[in-house]
């Protein structure tokens, strides 16, 4: 359903103001293709009722615009210059460190698979180079709260569509394989993550610490109180010299002083405040 | 006169309206009733001579592993069993229905529709007792209501086709063209879709029918909320399987042809089944298996 120009302006407004979801400009399409279900299901003709009826104040379906707009954000190597510096500066530091034991990274809100494999991806390809270091090092976790997208990540299978959104179109070739109308992803790479439903809410105590955790665009709906209490665990997640990587518009700073920044080539991660020893093995001096 | 009054006026009017053979109507009342016995399924069941013949050839296949021969309906009655015969009976039925339609691929509707039965079925031991699968009305229904959750297609397809053929534009027909990505990006759910342009969904149209045919209630209600389950009153979790079953085989490449499929299944369902996401690849192993059978059914009923 076409959105104009006002409506954008007013759904925009409402789900900042609701949600703390903030849409940048040219992102008509998005509130475009994920209420349009929800408005023919509430018989909503424009944007402008959408609007309306949520005025109105109904509960569930401020919740349901919510979700729509939230859950399966579905790209491939999201944010293609925080992958770039992944690629470059994160992945040969993994590496050296997996040529002498375990290297632990979790993706703690995976939706249907693409960080996870992506990230596993960008290993195995840089593995290339270092034919010494199995892939069978990386532990890579990657949980969810919805079974749905667990099942969808587990079975690895993808739609043309799914794939065009960011994948790069080498590793296409290399770890895809056609299926009918779906693109299958290749068994070595999948054996690499191990998909668990989690809730961010719970204890992380049975988890173990991590080298890197990922957690991307996932707090960006949560009260400040929560996510300095996730902020928290997270900090306690990580091994002394371990990494946090945050969606490139959040920042923990005025939240938590449990972690501290550092920023590689331009990108931010974070370290446990305390314990991390100052000097770090891994990563090299704070730049 | 809107396109949705205009719709419910043929189902109840039209003689085009598909039917299951009176057989198979017959059949689904005797194993309801309380006095049934094997001998008299056996008998109305060999009043269809062809049918008799498919479902017997079929009873000795691979698909069941008997043993030494099945010769008659009696036999097949209790070696397989009240349920799985009634199972068999419907898959082969079904197969008469329709087969011309001028937007359905036949035997790819019937592969999709006879996977999901297996599917559904098999699911059942993977559910937590508490949803209620082990009831009779679950148990005994799974296959069928797995067998009969897209009939509305048909049915659309059959009595408004040129308006149907617009709700399935929209939602984006899923026949592997090189712009099925970009269409893909617009299109809406098939039940969406359908209640824009039509002001009805097939799920719907496929309760209504089964309720004509005089079927049973959890059944009815199973196939008019394979789309929203948590909608279903007293049979939600007859509904729940089906619509978990559909995303499954979906998600296996064995769609129905009509549209693209949801990327997804209603969370909220799979935690009334009490499913675990540990079973997945177990689940994803049997709906493989069962994508199989549904292909052998097809094979041996068709020949």
């Amino acid at each position: 359903m076409a959105i104009t120009e006002k409506e954008f302006q007013l759904m925009k407004d409402y789900l900042r103001e609701h949600s703390g979801i903030t849409l940048g400009d040219g992102k008509e399409y998005l509130l475009e293709s994920r209420l349009t279900t929800l408005m023919v299901q509430n018989g909503c003709e424009t944007f402008t009722d959408l609007h309306k009826m949520l005025q109105a104040g109904t509960e569930p379906l401020r919740v349901k615009v919510i979700d729509a707009m939230t859950t399966n954000e579905t790209l491939w190597f999201r944010d293609d210059s925080f992958f770039s510096v992944f690629e470059k500066e994160i992945v040969p530091r993994l590496i050296k460190r997996a040529s002498m034991g375990k290297v632990r990274i979790w993706s703690a809100a995976c939706s249907t698979g693409q960080e996870p494999y992506s990230i596993a991806m960008l290993i195995d390809h840089a593995l290339g180079r270092s034919p010494s270091v199995p892939n069978t090092r990386f532990e890579i976790l990657a949980t969810d709260l919805s079974p749905s997208a667990i099942f969808m990540a587990t079975s690895a299978r993808y739609s043309q569509l799914a794939l065009s959104r960011g994948m790069r179109p080498d590793f296409k070739d290399r770890y895809f394989n056609e299926n009918g109308l779906a693109y299958e992803l290749d068994q070595k790479i999948r054996a690499m993550v191990t998909f668990k439903q989690f809730n961010l809410m719970d204890s992380f105590a049975l988890l173990g610490k991590f080298d890197i955790i990922l957690c991307r665009n996932v707090l960006i709906y949560f009260s400040d109180e929560l996510k300095k209490s996730i902020y928290g665990k997270l900090s306690t997640s990580l091994l002394p010299d371990g990494m946090l990587a945050l969606g490139s518009s959040e920042s923990p700073r005025g939240i938590t002083d449990a972690l501290t920044s550092e920023l590689l080539a331009k990108t931010a991660f974070y370290r446990p405040a305390q314990g991390s020893g100052g000097h770090s093995q891994l990563y090299g001096q704070r730049k | 006169m809107s396109l949705r009054t205009e719709i419910l006026t043929s189902l109840e009017t039209v003689i085009q309206i598909p039917t299951l053979p009176e057989v198979v109507m017959r059949l689904q009342h005797e194993i309801e009733s309380d006095d049934t016995d094997a001998a008299a399924i056996a008998r109305i069941i060999s009043e269809d001579p062809t049918l008799t013949l498919k479902v017997l050839k079929i009873a000795n296949s691979v698909l069941y592993h008997v043993g030494s021969e099945i010769v008659d309906v009696r036999q097949a009655v209790t070696r397989l069993g009240m349920s799985e015969l009634r199972n068999l009976v419907y898959a082969v039925s079904v197969l008469r229905l329709m087969p011309d339609l001028p937007h359905i691929d036949y035997k790819r509707f019937w592969r999709h529709s006879i996977s999901v039965a297996y599917t559904a079925k098999s699911m059942l031991r993977c559910c937590g007792a508490e949803s209620g699968v082990g009831e009779s009305s679950v148990s005994g229904l799974a296959f069928v209501a797995g067998l009969l959750h897209d009939l509305g297609i048909l049915v659309l397809d059959q009595i408004i086709p040129e308006q149907y053929a617009l709700a399935l534009n929209m939602a984006g027909r899923n026949d592997g063209d090189s712009n099925a990505g970009e269409a893909g990006g617009e299109s809406l759910p098939l039940c969406a879709a359908e209640q824009k342009f039509l002001g009805i969904s097939h799920a719907e149209v496929g309760g209504i029918i089964l309720r004509q045919w005089g079927m049973p209630n959890s059944l009815v209600e199973a196939v008019t909320f394979h789309n929203d389950p948590l909608s279903a009153d007293e049979h939600r979790t007859l509904a729940c399987i089906v619509h978990i079953a559909n995303f499954v085989c979906n998600n296996r490449g064995i769609d129905n042809g009509t549209s693209v499929p949801p990327e997804g299944f209603s969370d909220a369902c799979w935690d009334w089944l009490g499913l675990s996401v540990e079973e997945i690849p177990a689940i994803i192993d049997m709906a493989d298996q069962d994508a199989e059978k549904s292909q052998t059914l097809m094979l041996l009923a068709s020949a």
